[in-house]
């Protein structure tokens, strides 16, 4: 049996603080200003389409990796050559040097931020700008922005992990900070995921079976590793607000194409789509928690996985099949919903605006539906299952 | 001639960064090969879509540079050199056929390039492949003047990645595998232990093993990489690139001066009617392929995608057929085929007589018979991607100027051939312009003209000027800066031998003449 320490008899510095400590807060920031950045720069390409390295939003995303691989290397370089002896052996050891987990991870990531920048410039001067989300160094980029956030997720996540009366503030806003950084890679996973979920596209069943790999994973790893009863509700709602927070907020930027061909003359920034109402399975994956409990157990977790899988699937199945015909509807056209107001430069404003797109009809009887339904359960089952052994390792991160 | 040496040098100079990826070598040698290939050398103005446009800008005399970009999406450089007059403002616009106007964005303003007098520069995005047009518009203290320019966007080049960039990917694409294979193994070692304690004996086996199932995911996971962006390599060698449009070439068995022009590709089908470019739908370049013989000839359509023309008595030899065609999208390209023929072609005509009274030929070498035009400043060099202008004067016996009269509607048209035949050019004194392009962005778009593009149809919605106004206005159309009779704003994609031909019409008669150019490199 492993021996336990409590905080007190800890020698890192850090852990046994009483408050949480700086670097955590500016990881986070560093991992708030990815996202939004991201969302930003995603919003100018469909608003302006021009660009340069210097754009704002380009900014904050560099901005989030700097934060993010500098904080985590000092944290590196100071636990390997500036602290003290007692503190030696309480971080992850790698290639002679010593620092938490996070601050690995989010090195790597800006490691591959930066990797990512030749080679994007190669790329586009080989194949032309790209006007796609997905290219080869467009995924090195994403990857490395999810492994900075990543990093200050696991970063924070020590500090909850840590239970101690003596580092309870600590405990609690690394906890909380948890959620957050958990909601952010939500909405990391929504964007990556984008080009296949807007309204039109969630009728069709590729939706569904990419929708079936990362928010039962997320949700269900964060909120077993997380402290709070409703973690996936809040997980959730992290999500949705930046979501709905940016077409809220976006539209009321004045903005101008400066590509052409212009085929939809836009005046303001345009945001991505309302966020999927992916509190509802979240609400129902909490609740289900309570019933089949937390801990963690090889042969009972492929049965939670099941229902899991499942009850996720079926719920958000029903409510978005639902929800994207109400966002198709004149009854969205408004600036809560925003739908059909916020279609970019080279998107034709037409009727198939407000149609659905690559549609499957909802008869059980069709081997299509049913094929297609059924890769997304497999996926929903596994997932949940991945993220069920996940959130229990999480959940014993303590450096 | 004159040189402005404004352009830096290497203006349209290919990348000269060695290949790296052993997996591109086939698609190299591929591409080497359809070098040496006469019938497969690439694009309209074959060598260099670059534009050069000799104009009047509202009161300012002015030349239009545009050096293409080579991928699409992809930025343009814009070169706007006002001969005279006081500017203020120089904006550039660039607007596609199916979109007009109502679909560009705002216009951009030229700068001044420091060091040159009036002479101001843009950059200009071209999101989507096809015929463009980009306005420039002049304010200064003379008034306001605005022109269209017609531009082919087209992605033409292929780009291996240079050496040092490779070993940059290479090493960073290593770390980043094995760092995460070590990170994964350190959280199984560390991560979940308590601080100050060490990782049991299976802890570390465990996270060995980790180490070696991330090190497995992350090397797949970069295969997968790998395999996308042969896929992206291929889309864009199948889809994106450039390709010249199929034809056929094939001379009558029995009629042998009959020569049939059969447009075979798909796209050509699919697309949109020819418009007459200064009257004719289809000027055809033989050029025997040492150079040696050379003819000016106009097909007359007899089917949608068959031009058939009556060769005249051209010696025996190998032939390059260079067609060129403006589409009513503006699109202009040159198709590209290669003939044989057996014997000297005799000099009457088949029965069916498909011979154009506009069509000319050569068959005399650069010193041979008489010579009345003459290349003037012939001594000064020639050095690659440097604008220059080409000059010539028209004399008789007794040195007294000719009178030009109009030929197709142009003053003279002078043909631009690289003698490896890597690069093709059809120039007029306005410059390399299609005629019958810019005409039809005009009509679409100062002459309340149908938006719309007849595709499939016969006949264009586009109607263009007539013959008369379009001599009309390009007829007095020459660089202010030169005062030779003749002369041509150009700029010389690559080093290399060049052989010209000028042709001018005198008293009812087509002369050509035919000129050596030798181009330097930049180096």
């Amino acid at each position: 049996m492993q021996q336990v320490r409590t905080i007190n008899q800890m020698p890192d510095e850090g852990l046994s603080t009483t408050r949480l400590p700086l670097h955590c807060y500016v990881v986070i920031a560093g991992a708030t200003s990815i996202i939004l950045g991201v969302l930003w720069d995603i919003s100018w390409h469909r608003t302006i389409g021009r660009d340069t390295f210097w754009t704002p939003a380009h900014m904050a995303i560099y901005l989030g990796g700097v934060l993010g691989g500098l904080t985590c290397g000092w944290l590196v370089i100071k636990n390997t050559f500036f602290s003290n002896a007692s503190s030696k052996g309480t971080e992850v050891k790698l290639w002679g040097f010593q620092g938490p987990l996070g601050a690995w991870i989010s090195i790597w990531g800006a490691l591959a931020m930066l990797t990512s920048a030749p080679f994007d410039d190669w790329w586009h001067n080989a194949y032309g700008l790209d006007v796609e989300i997905l290219s080869p160094p467009h995924i090195v980029l994403a990857l490395g922005m999810w492994a900075i956030v990543l990093g200050a997720l696991i970063l924070v996540l020590r500090y909850q992990n840590a239970q101690n009366s003596r580092s309870e503030n600590a405990t609690r806003v690394g906890s909380w900070f948890f959620l957050y950084a958990a909601g952010i890679l939500v909405a990391m996973d929504a964007t990556v995921k984008i080009e296949m979920s807007f309204p039109n596209l969630q009728h069709s069943l590729l939706f569904y079976q990419v929708s079936s790999t990362g928010f039962p994973l997320y949700l269900l790893a964060f909120s077993r590793a997380s402290q709070h009863r409703w973690a996936a509700t809040l997980i959730a709602a992290v999500y949705m607000l930046i979501y709905a927070g940016m077409v809220w907020v976006l539209p009321l930027f004045p903005g101008e194409p400066l590509l052409g061909p212009i085929v939809n003359r836009v005046d303001h920034f345009v945001p991505l789509p309302f966020p999927h109402l992916l509190i509802v399975p979240a609400i129902a994956l909490d609740l289900l928690r309570r019933v089949f409990g937390d801990q963690a157990s090889r042969w009972r977790d492929w049965y939670r996985a099941l229902v899991y899988g499942v009850t996720f699937l079926v719920l958000f199945v029903l409510v978005q099949w639902n929800f994207s015909e109400f966002m198709l509807s004149p009854a969205a056209e408004n600036r809560f919903f925003g739908a059909n107001q916020h279609w970019g430069y080279s998107e034709a404003q037409g009727p198939s605006q407000t149609r659905f797109w690559r549609a499957v009809p909802f008869d059980l009887s069709n081997p299509e539906l049913r094929k297609g339904f059924g890769i997304a359960l497999l996926l929903s089952i596994g997932f949940s299952r991945l993220g069920l052994a996940a959130g229990g390792w999480l959940r014993r991160v303590q450096r | 001639m004159k040189i402005h040496p404004h352009l830096r040098p290497g203006f349209n100079k290919a990348p000269r960064s060695k290949s790296w990826d052993m997996s591109r070598l086939p698609v190299l040698v591929l591409l080497a090969l359809a070098c040496l290939i006469p019938g497969s050398i690439l694009e309209a103005h074959i060598g260099s879509q670059n534009v050069i446009f000799e104009t009047e800008v509202g009161p300012y005399p002015t030349r239009v540079t545009i050096k293409a970009p080579e991928v699409v999406p992809g930025l343009a450089e814009i070169f706007v050199r006002i001969h005279a007059g006081k500017v203020e403002q120089v904006t550039a616009l660039p607007v596609r056929y199916d979109s007009g106007r109502q679909g560009a964005p705002p216009p951009d303003i030229a700068v001044p390039v420091p060091g040159s007098e009036n002479l101001y520069r843009a950059e200009l995005w071209f999101m989507k492949s096809g015929a463009h047009s980009v306005i420039i518009s002049i304010t200064g203290e003379e008034g306001h003047g605005e022109v269209m320019v017609p531009f082919d966007a087209l992605a033409t080049r292929t780009l291996p990645m240079s050496r040092p960039l490779t070993v940059i990917l290479v090493i960073m694409g290593t770390l980043l595998i094995a760092l995460a294979a070590s990170i994964a193994g350190a959280a199984v070692r560390h991560a979940a232990i308590p601080p100050g304690t060490e990782p049991s004996t299976r802890r570390l086996w465990g996270a060995r093993f980790v180490t070696a199932i991330q090190l497995f995911l992350v090397i797949g996971l970069a295969y997968y990489g790998k395999t996308w962006w042969d896929e992206e390599e291929r889309d864009y060698q199948n889809n994106r690139l450039y390709e010249p449009m199929a034809s056929t070439a094939t001379l009558d068995a029995q009629l042998t001066n009959e020569l049939t022009l059969e447009i075979t590709d798909e796209r050509f089908r699919r697309g949109s009617p020819l418009l007459p470019d200064h009257g004719k739908l289809m000027h055809l370049f033989l050029i025997e392929t040492n150079t040696q013989a050379f003819a000016h000839l106009h097909p007359k359509r007899t089917a949608w995608d068959v031009f058939k023309t009556s060769l005249p008595p051209l010696p025996a030899g190998q032939y390059r057929v260079l067609a060129d065609i403006t589409h009513e999208t503006g699109f202009s390209h040159t198709l590209t085929n290669l003939i044989t023929l057996q014997s000297k072609l005799p000099r009457q005509m088949n029965p069916n007589d498909y011979q154009d009274p506009d069509d000319s030929w050569l068959t005399q070498g650069a010193s041979q018979g008489e010579r009345p035009i003459k290349r003037m400043n012939s001594d000064q060099p020639i050095r690659e991607g440097e604008e220059i202008e080409l000059e010539f004067t028209v004399r008789n016996a007794t040195n007294d100027r000719l009178n030009l009269e109009p030929y197709m509607g142009m003053k003279s048209h002078l043909i631009i051939y690289k003698r490896d035949g890597t690069v093709f050019s059809h120039l007029h004194p306005s410059g390399s312009v299609s005629m019958a392009s810019l005409q039809a962005f005009e009509a679409r778009m100062t002459e309340g003209r149908p938006q719309e593009i007849a595709y499939r149809q016969m006949e264009p919605y586009c109607e263009l000027p007539s013959l008369e106004e379009s001599t009309q206005r390009w007829w007095n159309v020459t660089s202010p800066q030169s005062e030779a009779d003749l002369s041509f704003p150009y700029v010389f994609p690559q080093a290399g031998d060049y052989r010209v031909w000028v042709q001018v019409k005198v008293d009812g008669k087509v002369l050509t003449q035919v000129f050596d150019i030798k181009v330097t490199t930049n180096d």
